[in-house]
């Protein structure tokens, strides 16, 4: 069976920039150093990152099951559950210190993952600490704030990409929830939904899509990214679902044109930049996403914005997930309370005719022939 | 690919294998140049096509969009259509998909699209069938009825997409033949689960051996991942879910343990050392840790200990240490499999 390769070899690879007069003798010095120094540490895979996760889960399950049965720490102490998360954090930053000395083998992998269960143990006491502050009445924002502070305090030295994704996702899904679920803001929850979808746009956008970039803060990225989708499910469920705190519906239309603008804005970044927006290609796939916006279908502009970003940056799982937002978004659709189904059939009719016409543009231009960007 | 030549390499080097996040980080290093990242990028994945790719994926999703929104349609007038229309018009359908896979011939791509549709629309047809008439059959009997319909066509078809909505009509099946059954004694805990795993290593297992022997249409590669996932979920949920509640009870559910537990060694073992496929094998690791660790509580749990202060403290340290040689043990042999497969 044919597997496509995801990767080269190291030495096929610094001969092929050679011929092409792409690097210099000190550049490939400086290369060969990095990419031993990376294979030595051990780039853990997709799959590895997930198992590692599982097993942190479960450690921190069993040891505050434990910290709780033993009566260590009294749970209802406020003080007490935030001393000591600083604790446990503060022992995972020392244990993440001693990993860069340690051999590739079990008992690295070990000292990594007594890591990330006493970063998580540290996190959920400090979080939990937070909540039982007064006791019992819950500080909403104090959540979130305390969400970022544990984030911020240990971003730089969590060894866990995924950990890295799911802190700051954490911090932005609570932040949905103080604005879509507390009186904060006011009648104007509408508004304060479309600020915050604006930064979220505007920090993926900085960390995604620069190359230069540093890949340690691609996953706040991704965190941005998941954060707009979460954003687009919401109001693809119902702009007035009833259970948001403000009781009045949330308009979508200003989440909408930002949604569109950043498709069009990802697509002249993905054609190489402004200097490719008059090409004829380039300005019909910007018409067409803007003829998409109009239409009001947010999930497929979302879809589509990951598929492009995925396609242009050859990262498979962002195009898995696009994918899969497509059915996910109409079978989200299918049970959003505010508009009939005829309102979203005519929705749907209309963005897959829009997107029919694109492909009769193209095939009329020649340009599914050849490359376009 | 050119000649290796004098350079700073050197034995251990020539092999590392660089992918796209090792080049992110050089050129976020400023090692490298945007134009050598894209340059290596175009030899590890095929150069981007945006009009070819662009094209495809409108074609496709443009199409999926319409087709979705006539759903909508029909739910929208769901109520005053009358049963003879809703009847013909979704016989219609399947016609109008068989006669375009008959028309465009079983080679062409299309014709595995019409023969999926067709597919589907069977059990639309059934599911209003059983609706506007009340037949009063079960929800597994018209999956069965849905599978032995059109088991010909999934045959005849030798298309991987129609083959996998057949398998899924054919687990749906499964899943809803379980609860339908008499419970009593001997109903066991985890059997639904482990009747959906053992399936889906039946199929896994034609799969391989058909691929094996030269046979093209289900070989793309997600087929393998559409068959092994719903088979390593469904054989760890089985076990996991057999060990839980034995843990809670005086009765032992063995049966779906032990072939949980064997279906997942058994697909470590084969896409480790036989097809060796990182992904499969990934996931088999990652489904017997959680099994091992879950039996490990189930073992202090069964002595009355589940709650004890030690032994919390103890299966802390377990799961740290039996998930830490998980992970090392897989880092390990993905890169073993690397260097098997050059």
């Amino acid at each position: 069976m044919a597997e496509r390769a995801t990767s080269i070899a190291a030495g096929a690879l610094v001969a092929e920039w050679r011929t092409a007069a792409l690097t210099t003798a000190p550049e490939e010095e400086a290369i060969v150093a990095f990419l031993r120094e990376r294979a030595a540490a051990g780039e853990p895979t997709l799959a590895v990152k997930i198992l590692s996760a599982v097993g942190t889960t479960f450690a921190t399950t069993f040891f505050l099951a434990f910290l709780g049965v033993s009566r260590l720490i009294d749970f209802t102490s406020p003080g007490n559950l935030v001393g000591w998360g600083i604790v446990a954090i503060a022992g995972g930053i020392v244990a993440s210190a001693t990993l860069r000395r340690m051999a590739v083998g079990v008992g690295r992998e070990l000292t990594a993952q007594a890591t990330f269960t006493a970063m998580a143990i540290g996190k959920v006491l400090i979080v939990a600490g937070v909540v039982t502050w007064g006791h019992g009445a819950i500080q909403w924002w104090t959540v979130t704030a305390a969400l970022a502070a544990v984030t911020v305090a240990t971003y730089p030295v969590s060894g866990s990409s995924l950990d890295r994704l799911l802190s700051p996702y954490a911090v932005i899904a609570s932040a949905l929830f103080d604005i879509l679920e507390t009186r904060v803001a006011g009648a104007a929850t509408g508004a304060t939904l479309t600020v915050f979808f604006v930064g979220l746009t505007a920090i993926a956008g900085g960390l995604l899509l620069p190359m230069r970039a540093p890949p340690v803060l691609r996953p706040i990225g991704l965190a941005a990214l998941a954060g707009m989708g979460t954003i687009v499910a919401v109001i693809a469920s119902g702009h007035d679902f009833g259970i948001w705190a403000g009781g009045a519906a949330i308009d979508p239309r200003g989440i909408e044109a930002v949604l569109t603008a950043a498709l069009a804005g990802l697509i002249v970044w993905a054609a190489g930049g402004p200097a490719a927006a008059r090409r004829e290609g380039v300005v019909a796939a910007v018409v067409g996403a803007i003829a998409l916006g109009f239409i009001g279908a947010p999930g497929i502009v979302y879809a589509l914005g990951l598929l492009v970003l995925g396609h242009a940056h050859h990262d498979r799982p962002l195009r898995v997930v696009g994918i899969l937002a497509l059915p996910a978004f109409v079978v989200l659709w299918y049970y959003g309370r505010d508009m009939t189904f005829l309102a979203k059939s005519a929705a749907l009719v209309g963005s897959g005719l829009v997107l029919l016409a694109a492909r009769g543009f193209m095939a009329w231009r020649g340009l599914d022939r050849r490359e376009a960007a | 690919m050119a000649e290796q030549a004098a350079g700073p390499t050197t034995a251990g080097f020539d092999d590392l294998a660089v992918d796209r996040r090792a080049l992110d980080a050089l050129l976020a290093r400023g090692l490298i140049s945007t134009a050598a990242r894209d340059h290596a990028l175009g030899l590890i994945e095929p150069p981007r096509d945006w009009g070819l790719w662009a094209g495809r994926l409108i074609a496709v999703v443009g199409a999926a969009l319409v087709l979705a929104g006539i759903v909508y349609f029909f739910a929208f007038n769901w109520a005053a259509i009358p049963p003879l229309a809703k009847l013909g018009g979704i016989a219609l359908g399947i016609a109008a998909a068989i006669a375009t896979a008959a028309v465009l011939g079983l080679d062409h791509a299309a014709a595995g699209y019409a023969t999926s549709a067709a597919t589907v629309l069977v059990g639309v047809f059934l599911a209003v069938f059983g609706q506007i008439y009340q037949s009063g059959a079960d929800a597994w009997q018209l999956f069965a009825g849905w599978a032995g319909l059109t088991v010909v066509w999934a045959l005849v078809a030798a298309s991987s997409a129609t083959g996998a909505v057949w398998s899924a009509v054919v687990a749906g099946a499964r899943v809803l033949w379980g609860p339908a059954l008499p419970r009593g004694p001997g109903a066991a805990t985890g059997s639904e689960a482990m009747l959906v795993a053992v399936a889906s290593a039946a199929f896994l297992a034609i799969r391989e051996i058909l691929v094996g022997r030269g046979v093209g249409w289900p070989a793309a590669r997600w087929t393998r991942l559409y068959l092994a996932t719903p088979m390593l979920v469904a054989a760890a949920w089985a076990a996991i879910e057999a060990i839980v509640v034995s843990s809670f009870s005086a009765e032992g559910r063995h049966v779906p343990t032990v072939v949980g537990l064997a279906i997942v060694v058994g697909g470590l073992a084969v896409y480790r050392w036989v097809l060796r496929d990182g992904r499969v094998l990934a996931g088999a690791v990652v489904a017997l840790t959680m099994i091992v660790d879950i039996a490990f509580y189930n073992l202090l749990a069964r002595a009355g200990r589940a709650f004890e202060i030690q032994f919390l403290f103890l299966c802390g340290l377990v799961t740290l240490a039996l998930f830490a040689a998980a992970v090392a043990w897989l880092r390990a042999a993905t890169r073993a499999m690397e260097r098997e497969d050059g």
